[in-house]
């Protein structure tokens, strides 16, 4: 279902929350990705926030244009890099059998998880990457900035945490805004599917249903929204009003995609905004998931020796 | 009305963590039940047809104004919606619906929940309906749904490993006649799987239409409806009805001449034959589901020479009153379902008042019948002749909705055939499930069973209550007949099958229904001698299978099967109707003629048995719901 709201010099929005009519727009050339910051006030507040996240002026990869400037060819080749990692490379990493405990129900908490997660992320960028508090705290404070509240919004903004964290957040990613975005966005829904697998195969219920070529499909989620601008007028089937310039589409990804165990779908995989990732974060997880049945045949055969 | 219906919902899910809505009174529990279907439209309906499907073959020349044969064209823009051969959707999200796999599948070991919690000890009826109720049922379930054969291990198109059948250890102490105990399983996509299928959930065809269309009756492709419509002596098969017989010309469906289905020769494993009578949808026969094929075969050409009066210039065009009967017979099984059958196993004020609402709308039936509908909604003035709508997902029958129609138990052990004059036994003892099945069912009527007395002898006697403890012995031990002959558990396969489809256990299966979760055992079972028992083979509550859980729990007061079961009715019966055109746009004159519209309006389940078995007025004679217990004769 797709929502318009349209109040003069307030707000000019188009929200879509189904897989179909995204796809359609998807493939409409006048939809893109230009986020700096235009139209009524809300439209504004939006685009603001994205805007803020700029690093000397260049956004991060994931708000970039259509056709910018070497975007293409840099998601293309990263998706080739990435696509190249298979399963057995990841569980020699001794992160993934940190987190691989934790999710077998041992010790640790959140925190740890997602800076050995980060760590993981950030290397495949920069080869001495390293993550600690400091750097998942940095990733936390992006993350309360991109989905939280207004007032809290306001308050980072305000009180130059933002900033810090940015700052902080590219520095270890040594300029590169894609590793950036992947210890500072992109993480926190991995963390999240990580923490889902945990819940999975801690419930008697559903442990049995969790295998190796599934296991992306029962515990990714798609980001919950992506933002699109609008070039040139266009009239949509959503609204009977033309989508303006000044209009923004939010695209609620995460409803369109919930449940449909579609991975291709979360990734927005056939879309030209697609994820490099997409491969990766598959693997990644069934890492975690091997590393997590190895653990638990240790422990049985230690228990059995005992 | 998307947002007031919003509100409500959010109103009642806040009441409802303290108060379920059939302990709210009757004036609040009523826009519960509407504010939890439509959240449940909302949230709990998932499509899984990723492949392009079969190629429609409707086998009907004008498809807006009639049935297809396979149920295709019935949405004119997705013509393949809801045809037979689509995949069954879902009412959990895909993400939580991959099939239980190894030890899993096994944990606990389903034999031995079907031997402890299952097995009937002493009969538990249901004394408010009739064993019809229960044939009802069937009949209705062979119209919707069937995940059709098996995946026999001799199946080369099936991948060895999807071929081979579940082996289920048999626990100490049990004298099964195999260890392991041989479970097939369901046969999985082959032909209709595509690229997109990988890493996701299994999906499974649906071999019957979809759709409310009396596939049960008519059969769901074009060769079997020409089938049952040719007459001849004996035709074993589509392809020699095709080449041998000749298609009524008045529109009727053959019956012999004494009024009975026609027959057909299957040959057991061992190669003896068997004669069975022909009906739409094969399998699972028994005298209950046949009195019902018989009396709405009788039925259709009754409405067939009904229409072929009404308008003369068309009595000899068999196909236009063959398709106009189909459309008439169907709209008035649903009807019945939804107004008399649903009330009757849901016994209380508020499912009374709210299935007569689906019907006719809070307007009533006596407003609609005489002035039409006062408004386009649903809500007011009822589906029937409102705007069709698929809601979340395209129509489909759900593999949930299958999980939680498997109701043996409401099947009795033992039957007592009687006559319906006076009550006398027919035979000199009580008769099996098995001595009433399969090609025993002519049989009896060739021994002089008459179809009066067959429906008095169901229509007094009473079902099994869903429950714990009370499942048919006779189905754990069943004989199923080639192509998969062999002795199986019902029990344990009605366990396995869940798991295998990956349908959620009962504490999952609830929390995807946003219902509470019982934490304990104790919290869990309405008799606290079962919580025990439970424990013992679960060990912990997360892992009680829906079926098992569903029958501990603790009924809604007048309810036939649990509130758990219900959410998934309260979606899809309203779903069957509301998707299908038939029903909503096209429940029009021009589709079902102003005969037709009126045929649905006047008649009801007692006026066709009374219309076909006379002989029965006086046993039904004060019994308000033909499902419920008729009077004793004699």
């Amino acid at each position: 279902m797709s929502r318009s709201i349209r109040i003069p010099f307030i707000a000019d929005l188009l929200l879509i929350d189904d897989f179909n009519a995204l796809k359609a727009l998807d493939s409409e050339p006048r939809i893109d990705r230009d986020l700096s910051p235009r139209g009524p006030l809300l439209n504004r507040l939006i685009l603001r926030r994205t805007a803020r996240l700029a690093h000397e002026g260049a956004p991060w990869p994931a708000f970039l244009a259509r056709d910018a400037l070497g975007r293409a060819a840099r998601v293309r080749a990263l998706a080739q890099r990435l696509d190249q990692i298979g399963v057995d490379a990841l569980t020699k990493d001794k992160d993934i059998d940190g987190i691989a405990v934790w999710v077998a129900g041992g010790t640790g908490d959140r925190e740890e998880v997602g800076v050995r997660l980060q760590r993981i992320v950030g290397r495949l960028f920069v080869d001495r990457y390293d993550a600690d508090a400091e750097s998942w705290r940095a990733a936390e404070t992006i993350r309360r900035w991109t989905s939280g509240g207004p007032l809290e919004a306001l308050w980072l903004s305000l009180s130059g945490r933002l900033r810090s964290a940015r700052d902080l957040i590219v520095s270890r990613a040594a300029g590169d805004l894609y590793c950036a975005h992947g210890t500072g966005i992109a993480i926190h829904n991995i963390l999240d599917a990580v923490e889902r697998l945990k819940g999975l195969l801690a419930d008697p219920g559903t442990r049995g249903r969790v295998r190796d070529e599934t296991v992306a499909a029962q515990c990714l989620q798609a980001p919950e929204n992506l933002l699109r601008t609008v070039t040139h007028n266009i009239q949509t089937a959503e609204r009977r009003d033309p989508l303006l310039p000044s209009s923004l589409v939010v695209v609620q990804l995460d409803c369109a995609t919930q449940g449909s165990a579609d991975v291709d779908a979360m990734f927005h995989a056939s879309s030209w905004a697609a994820c490099p990732a997409h491969a990766y974060v598959t693997v990644l997880l069934r890492a975690i998931l091997r590393a997590v049945e190895s653990h638990r045949q240790t422990s049985q055969m230690g228990g059995a020796a005992a | 009305m998307n947002l007031i219906m919003g509100l409500l919902g959010s109103l009642f899910r806040f009441v409802n963590r303290w108060v379920p809505w059939h302990r709210l009174p009757f004036f609040l529990a009523l826009p519960n039940l509407a504010a939890l279907r439509h959240d449940l439209r909302q949230r709990n309906l998932y499509g899984t047809q990723r492949s392009p499907g079969p190629a429609p073959q409707p086998g009907v020349q004008d498809q807006v104004n009639n049935r297809a044969a396979d149920g295709s064209y019935n949405d004119l823009t997705h013509p393949k919606m809801g045809a037979a051969g689509t995949r069954f959707g879902r009412n959990v999200p895909l993400d939580q619906t991959f099939a239980e796999q190894d030890d899993q599948l096994l944990d606990p070991n389903p034999r031995l929940i079907s031997k402890e919690l299952l097995t009937r000890k002493t009969f538990k009826p249901v004394p408010h309906l009739s064993v019809n109720a229960a044939g009802w049922l069937q009949f209705m379930v062979h119209d919707w749904f069937s995940h059709g054969g098996n995946a026999l291990p001799t199946d080369e198109a099936i991948p060895p490993l999807l071929r081979e059948p579940i082996r289920v250890p048999i626990p100490a102490g049990d004298e099964w006649h195999e260890d392991p105990m041989i479970v097939y399983r369901t046969r999985p996509l082959v032909e209709d799987r595509v690229p997109e299928d990988e890493g996701k959930p299994a999906a499974y065809r649906n071999v019957s239409t979809q759709w409310w269309d009396a596939s049960q009756l008519y059969g769901s492709s074009l060769a079997r409806q020409i089938w049952l419509r040719t007459q001849a002596p004996m035709i074993d098969s589509a392809e020699a009805a095709a080449e041998q017989g000749e298609m009524l010309a008045n529109g009727k469906l053959h019956l012999l001449p004494n009024g009975h289905l026609p027959r057909f020769t299957k040959h057991r494993s061992d190669g003896s034959p068997e004669i069975l009578e022909l009906n739409g949808e094969p399998g699972n026969a028994w005298l209950g589901l046949s009195v019902f094929h018989t009396l709405f075969a009788r039925e259709h050409n009754h409405v067939c020479d009904q229409l072929a009066r009404e308008y003369p210039q068309r009595a000899e065009d068999g196909e236009w009153l063959f398709q106009k009967a189909r459309l008439i017979v169907a709209a008035l099984l649903a009807k019945i379902h939804t107004v008399e059958w649903t009330p009757a196993i849901l016994n209380t004020p508020e499912l009374r008042f709210a299935m007569r609402a689906n019907w006719w709308g809070l307007q009533g039936q006596r407003l609609v019948e005489g002035f039409g509908r006062f408004s386009d909604s649903e809500l007011f003035s009822g589906i029937i002749g409102s705007e069709t709508d698929h809601h979340a997902a395209d129509y489909s029958i759900t593999e949930e909705f299958n999980a939680v129609y498997r109701m043996h138990s409401l099947v009795p052990d033992r039957f007592s055939l009687r006559r319906y004059q006076d009550d006398a036994p027919i035979f000199d003892r009580d008769l099996s499930l098995q001595e009433i099945a399969g090609g025993r069912v002519p049989e009896l009527y060739d021994q002089g069973v008459s179809l009066a007395d067959a429906f008095y002898s169901l229509g007094t006697e009473h079902p099994g209550l869903l429950k714990l403890n009370n499942f048919p012995t006779v189905l754990q031990g069943l004989h199923k007949q080639a192509p998969s002959a062999r002795v199986v558990d019902l029990g344990t396969i009605d366990i396995l099958r869940d798991r295998e489809r990956g349908v959620p256990r009962y504490c999952a299966f609830r929390r995807a229904l946003r219902m509470t979760v019982p934490m304990s055992f104790e919290e869990l079972c309405e008799h606290p001698e079962d919580a025990p028992r439970l424990r013992e083979i679960y060990k912990d509550v997360e892992k009680v299978d829906l079926l098992v859980g569903c029958a501990a729990e603790k009924w809604p007061a007048g309810f036939g099967f649990s509130d758990t079961a219900f959410r998934i009715f309260i979606l899809m019966a309203s779903r069957r109707l509301k998707s299908d055109r038939f029903f909503t746009t096209h429940f029009t004159p021009e589709a079902y003629t102003t005969f037709g519209i009126r045929y649905v309006r006047d008649n009801s389940m007692t006026a066709v048995l009374l219309r076909h078995l006379p002989e029965l007025a006086p046993r039904l004679d004060g019994v308000k719901n033909a499902f419920f217990p008729w009077k004793r004769g004699g």
